[in-house]
């Protein structure tokens, strides 16, 4: 007994206990030592999204149009100065008409939407606006799974199946683009027959979407759909690496088309920085009076529904 | 002078063991009628499952409403076992003695409950793993989730480190009264206590550790769930105050659950000896207290923002003070606030009815108040287009019923599991009050079975030390 | 009858030549102009150059308060057009600078215009560049970094863990003290 050491403070019988000890012992180390590596392996996944690389920023689909070793930075300019809503040729805005046309787009998804706002002096202004594709984008930063995510082209996509749709990135946009899949959206069935594309996603439930700036479009050298349909050239796409735009009419240089039209963007003063500039205006360049208010509604060209497919109001 | 002691706690050890070992047909229908209404909420997120989130009310604009708010609300209830345990724990109050399980129960049942909505809110929860796999640790979900699950685990511990000796009182003095199960589960759950110094020693320690840790723990929590909110762009939401203004909020509905849970427990289970109406006095200067603050950081709140009116601040005020949330808002500052201010504040109506009239309203009016955060706040137009209204579905409606159903259920399944006062320390302190009264010899704190609580040197030392017992 | 036709026909004919002399000033009238460039061969990718170029007429006069248009031909997306790249006017000496700046790598044919005007007859002159370089211009920066961010969470997130796991070690060594006094000294107390 002299010989063990003590370990509590009311010593059993000695003989079953001497026996007996070891293997407890055995045993509790066995089981510590199983719980000290579960408790590691836990410790561990939880610690792991603090040095996960690449999260946040640039990571996936790697959409570069490389020429050398310089990427394009996609960035678009609005002249509001040409935008009437459509008023003078009495339709729905032809934009936003193409875009849903190109994208299969289901009620109420509109990724490029007009807007009127009231101008200050008196009247009203057309902003066609689409996903700003910001580069302090709130939508990307409190993304928790990094469904949103930006291209090395400045282009904020969302990754369809990785979206858990929580939508706190639909709450942290500050120009209301974000559109939700409620339920199954009623989009034509050939419109879910291609495999699924993170630059050219359909619609579908549970998830989160929103304009794409149609990259794919700019890699095959053609200008977005929006661009494309304007029936007046107001929108304009363009290069900031090479600073060049155009709205599919006319080429111009970005940086002096912006400064010498006194380019400005969306709620410049919450940081979003974002990509998309607009050139002041109320149509005043196809003829519009601003205190002429009204612009046809949007349709969406889709009578087919899908089973269960339902529709809602944003 | 002994027998006082021990008919004491003996009367202590009998009222509150019985619920363990008797379940009346009360107890049986009310358990049934949660199950049902459990399983009703149930039906109803299954119907979501099915046909997606448009069973709900929320939209595109109004993106987030009951499911988002009972997050928030729960979350904030769970802050009442921090404050009656550990703050009060810290601070020394005797008084809370016989709310402190309670308290810690309501803690881990609302953490649970509360940390489970956000899921049934998610358009794919079965990408839920997506949050471990691909988790970006900038987002303030994922620190929800870090902090949630950090005090959800603190909590159990918590709830688990005073419960062990009464555990062990469960395996020892409850015989075949007691079902096998439970014989089974109080025998492995008490982990061998036998009150021996040595474990004395160690629960102490754990004991510090843990009621010191969790209270930053559980300020970090409604930190991070305010800054959901906070960390957007949304004029209403873009405030550096909704930290603290969060968890005084959590603190003060908190304060409020205990109240009413501990009422119902007391009457249920006849503790009216052990619970006095003096317990909910001082909780109800407590809720007094935290009324006044809450009234500060709202009355804060509106005046610096109204005074200014900037950006879209005139609509949120419209439709707040005067418009479509009007009854809402109105509701949580009078009813919510000022009257149960009024009731603490007034000596007539500082009475046990009052302060658990003034519960009620609390947790009524905090609720409210999540609503309008959540909703009024998303309401407001980003661009020029026409605000949407939110009107909650039956499948919310259900749901919020579940999960409410599921809180009590859970809460009346451990009332039935363990004892809901914390015998040991009670009785400690009815045994010091004894032993000041009538100045007994220090043999009798040796003969007795319990342990001394963090005493060291002595009862001799003790009695001058602490202050006056319970009831 | 024709000879009074006659009469009146050569009287409208007087006016003719003093019309054909005013009605087509430009053919009468015209100076040729020269529009001489001066750039680098060479630039390297996102530096500014200076292009000068002087407008003189053919006796190598300068021709001041003249509109130069800078410009290059161009192709993106598909539509192909000329990019105006500055516009100028010239000094009492005829001359014009152009801050030019290298955004396309590659040779780049700058073309200097006068379009001319009641006195000038255009004039046009061309200069390539060769742009070297391939390395990226346009740099976003959204915000400013600030270090040790992660390393601070982590720190605290470690750290509340770890006293959890002192506490679950206590807990196990409370388990074994139980098992093992409940094994020796007397049972449960009263």
């Amino acid at each position: 007994m002299d010989n063990l050491p003590s370990r509590s403070d009311t010593p059993g019988p000695e003989s079953s206990q001497t026996e007996a000890r070891p293997k407890r012992l055995t045993r509790r180390k066995l089981l510590l030592l199983l719980g000290g590596a579960g408790a590691a392996s836990v410790a561990a996944n939880f610690l792991a999204p603090l040095f996960a690389r690449g999260v946040g920023a640039a990571t996936r689909g790697d959409t570069r149009d490389v020429r050398n070793a310089r990427v394009r930075k996609w960035a678009m300019v609005i002249d509001l100065r040409r935008c009437d809503g459509c008023q003078s040729i009495g339709q729905p805005p032809q934009c936003t008409e193409a875009c849903i046309q190109g994208h299969y787009a289901p009620e109420p998804m509109q990724f490029i939407e007009v807007y009127e706002g009231e101008l200050k002096g008196g009247g009203s202004q057309f902003i066609p606006t689409p996903c700003q594709q910001c580069q302090n984008a709130p939508c990307l930063n409190v993304c928790p799974v990094g469904a949103t995510f930006a291209t090395p082209e400045g282009v904020v996509l969302i990754d369809q199946e990785r979206c858990i749709g929580c939508r706190i990135c639909m709450a942290a946009c500050p120009y209301d683009r974000r559109f939700f899949g409620w339920s199954d959206p009623p989009v034509p069935p050939e419109s879910k027959l291609a495999a699924y594309d993170v630059e050219h996603p359909t619609a579908r439930k549970g998830v989160t979407h929103k304009c794409d700036f149609c990259p794919e479009m700019a890699r095959v050298g053609k200008l977005p759909y929006c661009a494309q349909a304007c029936p007046s050239d107001a929108i304009y796409y363009g290069d900031l690496e090479e600073d060049i735009a155009t709205n599919g009419v006319e080429l111009v240089k970005l940086s002096a088309f912006l400064a010498e039209n006194q380019a400005y963007r969306q709620k410049e003063h919450l940081g979003t920085k974002p990509r998309v500039y607009y050139i002041p205006g109320h149509g005043e360049a196809v003829g519009r009076n601003p205190r002429r208010h009204g612009r046809k509604a949007t349709t969406w060209p889709w009578q087919e529904k899908i089973k269960g497919a339902q529709t809602w109001k944003r | 002078m002994e027998k006082v002691t021990e008919s004491r706690r003996e009367g202590l050890e009998r009222t509150v063991l019985r619920p363990l070992v008797h379940t009346g047909k009360g107890y049986r229908l009310l358990v049934g009628f949660l199950v049902l209404v459990v399983l009703w909420g149930a039906y109803a997120y299954s119907t979501q499952l099915q046909q997606g989130l448009i069973v709900t009310g929320m939209r595109d604009r109004i993106l987030w409403g009951f499911y988002i708010t009972l997050f928030v609300f729960f979350i904030g209830i769970s802050h009442a076992g921090t404050l009656i345990s550990a703050i009060l724990r810290v601070v020394k109050a005797q008084w809370r003695t016989p709310v402190t399980r309670m308290a810690e129960f309501i803690t881990v049942v609302a953490l649970s409950v509360g940390g489970l909505m956000p899921m049934l809110d998610l358009g794919r929860p079965d990408r839920i793993p997506n949050l471990f796999l691909f988790g970006r640790w900038q987002s303030p979900i994922l620190w929800d989730l870090f902090s949630i699950t950090t005090y959800l685990t603190g909590s159990i511990i918590y709830l688990y480190l005073p419960l062990i000796p009464d555990l062990a009182l469960c395996r020892d003095r409850l015989g075949t009264e007691a079902a096998a199960w439970k014989r089974t589960f109080y025998r492995a759950a008490s982990l061998g206590w036998q009150g021996t110094v040595r474990q004395k020693k160690y629960l102490n320690i754990a004991l510090k550790c843990m009621m010191v840790l969790i209270i930053p723990v559980a300020v970090s929590v409604h930190t991070v769930v305010s800054w959901i909110f906070a960390m957007t762009l949304r004029e209403p939401w873009n405030s550096t105050v909704f930290g603290a203004y969060f968890v005084a909020g959590a603190i003060f509905s908190g304060i409020a659950a205990i109240v009413i849970v501990m009422a119902i427990l007391r009457r249920a289970f006849h503790l009216e000896a052990h619970i006095g109406n003096r317990h909910f006095i001082n909780l109800g200067y407590m809720l007094g207290a935290f009324a006044l603050i809450m009234l500060y950081f709202n009355a804060t709140e509106y005046l610096v923002t109204g005074y200014k009116m900037a950006g879209e601040a005139p609509v949120h005020f419209l439709q707040l003070f005067f418009r479509e949330y009007a009854p809402f808002f109105w509701f949580y500052i009078i009813g919510g606030m000022v009257i149960p201010g009024l009731i603490i504040l007034v000596p007539q109506t500082r009475t046990f009815a009052g302060v658990l009239v003034a519960s009620g309203l609390v947790l009524i009016g905090m609720w409210l108040e999540r609503f309008i955060i959540v909703v009024a706040g998303l309401r407001v137009p980003l661009m020029p287009y026409e605000p949407s209204s939110y009107t909650p579905s039956w499948v919310e409606w259900s749901v919020m019923a579940g999960a409410a159903a599921m809180f009590c259920l859970v809460i009346a399944i451990f009332a039935k599991l363990v004892p809901v006062i914390a015998i040991w320390e009670v009785a400690e302190q009815y045994e010091e009050h004894e032993a000041k009264e009538t100045a007994l010899t220090p043999e009798a704190p040796e003969q007795a079975a319990w342990p001394q609580w963090g005493r060291a040197a002595g009862p001799a030392a003790e009695q001058g030390s602490t202050s006056g017992g319970t009831t | 009858m024709s000879m009074r036709g006659a009469k009146w026909l050569w009287r409208a004919l007087i006016p003719l030549p003093l019309l054909l002399a005013t009605a087509t000033p430009v053919l009468a009238d015209a100076i040729p102009l020269t529009l001489r460039m001066q750039a680098p061969s060479q630039v390297r990718l996102g530096e500014t150059t200076t292009i000068t170029a002087v407008l003189r007429d053919s006796k190598g006069a300068p021709v001041p308060r003249a509109t130069i248009v800078l410009w290059s031909q161009s192709s993106f997306l598909s539509t192909g057009g000329a990019v105006e790249q500055g516009k100028e006017v010239t000094d009492a000496q005829g001359k014009v600078a152009f801050a030019y700046e290298a955004r396309t790598e590659g040779t780049v044919t700058l073309n200097a215009f006068y379009a001319g005007d009641s006195r000038f007859a255009p004039a046009q002159s061309s200069a390539d560049l060769m742009v070297q370089g391939s390395e990226q211009l346009y740099q976003e920066s959204p915000g400013v970094p600030v270090p040790g961010v992660r390393w601070l969470v982590a720190g605290l997130l470690s750290g509340v863990w770890l006293i959890y796991l002192t506490v679950m070690v206590l807990l196990s060594l409370i388990a074994r003290e139980g098992s093992q006094t409940s094994g020796g000294a007397g049972g449960s107390h009263g």
